[in-house]
């Protein structure tokens, strides 16, 4: 057997086991998607890599005890939702200008300009969300999860996630306005 | 990917319902595809708004390492801790506490009965010598009687220079 086709479920099992090498794995498998919802959800970069950190510490903490009652998807993004909410309680009013430069290459000195503007109006815009919103928001747009997968990661119902996106759309179109207008 | 595929594909975009890698293409397609993108808007404004936000860095390099370390540190420590009598005390159960303490109070009763009945009459029938006083543990090996060939004691003695005290049977 190939080490890719090795499931998400059996290297946690070999991770309760003591495995770390399996832990290095899923690690790498979940890294990007890890560092994506963290650093949209908060506006500090080393906050971010704390957020991360922890949840993967987290789940290698908690491994003997993992039951593959669910998919180690939903359980990842489950400790780490948890790990966001828990941050967002703790936290104390930042400025949001601590997110490190977007630099794509290829992009002129005033692109690169632009794009850092309309990544400070995002952010702003998702601060001004609810803690649940904005992770509904992040874990919709920026992961594209369905209502059905964000639902069993929240532990709620897809009703609830419809209604609660239903809301944050509410609130962020005026504030996104001037993207749209762009075309 | 073409506009035509597209047609298909923006919905389950838009609803989140497609697989990561078709999301991708979809994903690269809307952000060259101005028609595409209208398309989007008309479906979810905000998911066609959020279309204009750059991608997300890469994490930094040291995150990776750092984790990496730290498991490794943890994972050291949590195998340190669950091989010690501590842990085990604290993740038995109720049975498994009470099985011990039993078990440890029958062996400490079993060691006393056997230390007072057994040892005096085993001295007394082979009528040996008592120590001389003044004689060091080492040299009281000899009043205990024949050490048997290849004994551990036998060995230990002869190691130490010690004559052994032999009788023929």
């Amino acid at each position: 057997m190939s080490e890719v086709a090795v499931s998400d479920e059996t290297l946690m099992s070999a991770v309760a086991e003591g495995d770390i090498e399996a832990f290095e794995q899923l690690f790498l498998r979940y890294q990007t998607a890890a560092w994506s919802v963290a650093y949209r959800y908060c506006s500090d970069a080393t906050e971010a890599e704390d957020l991360v950190s922890d949840t993967f510490l987290r789940i290698l903490d908690a491994a003997p005890r993992y039951r593959p009652t669910a998919t180690f998807r939903t359980y990842f993004y489950r400790v780490l939702t948890r790990r966001c909410i828990d941050f967002a309680r703790k936290k104390r009013p930042q400025p949001t200008d601590t997110l490190p430069p977007v630099h794509a290459p290829g992009l002129s000195q005033a692109e690169s300009a632009i794009q850092r503007e309309r990544n400070q109006l995002i952010q702003d815009a998702l601060e001004q969300l609810s803690q649940k919103h904005r992770l509904v928001i992040v874990l919709r747009y920026f992961e594209g999860l369905s209502n059905i997968v964000i639902a069993e990661i929240l532990q709620t119902s897809p009703k609830s996630i419809e209604r609660m996106l239903a809301r944050a759309r509410k609130r962020l179109e005026p504030l996104l306005h001037s993207l749209l207008e762009e075309e | 990917m073409h506009c035509n595929d597209m047609s298909k594909q923006l919905a389950g975009y838009a609803r989140g319902e497609i697989p990561q890698k078709k999301r991708i293409a979809v994903l690269r397609h809307l952000q060259q595809c101005a028609a595409c993108r209208a398309r989007l808007a008309d479906l979810d404004t905000i998911a066609a708004a959020l279309l204009k936000a750059p991608e997300t860095p890469a994490a930094p390099e040291r995150l990776a390492r750092n984790v990496m370390q730290q498991a490794r540190l943890q994972s050291r420590q949590t195998t340190e801790v669950t091989l010690g009598p501590i842990a085990w005390w604290r993740t038995a159960t109720v049975a498994m506490r009470s099985a011990a303490v039993l078990a440890l109070l029958f062996g400490l009763g079993l060691g006393s009965l056997m230390g007072t009945t057994a040892s005096p009459p085993l001295v007394a029938s082979r009528n040996l010598e008592p120590a001389p006083q003044g004689m060091n543990s080492l040299q009281a090996f000899r009043v205990l009687g024949d050490l048997p060939d290849a004994s551990l004691a036998a060995s230990y003695i002869n190691l130490l220079g010690l004559e052994t005290q032999r009788t023929e049977p």
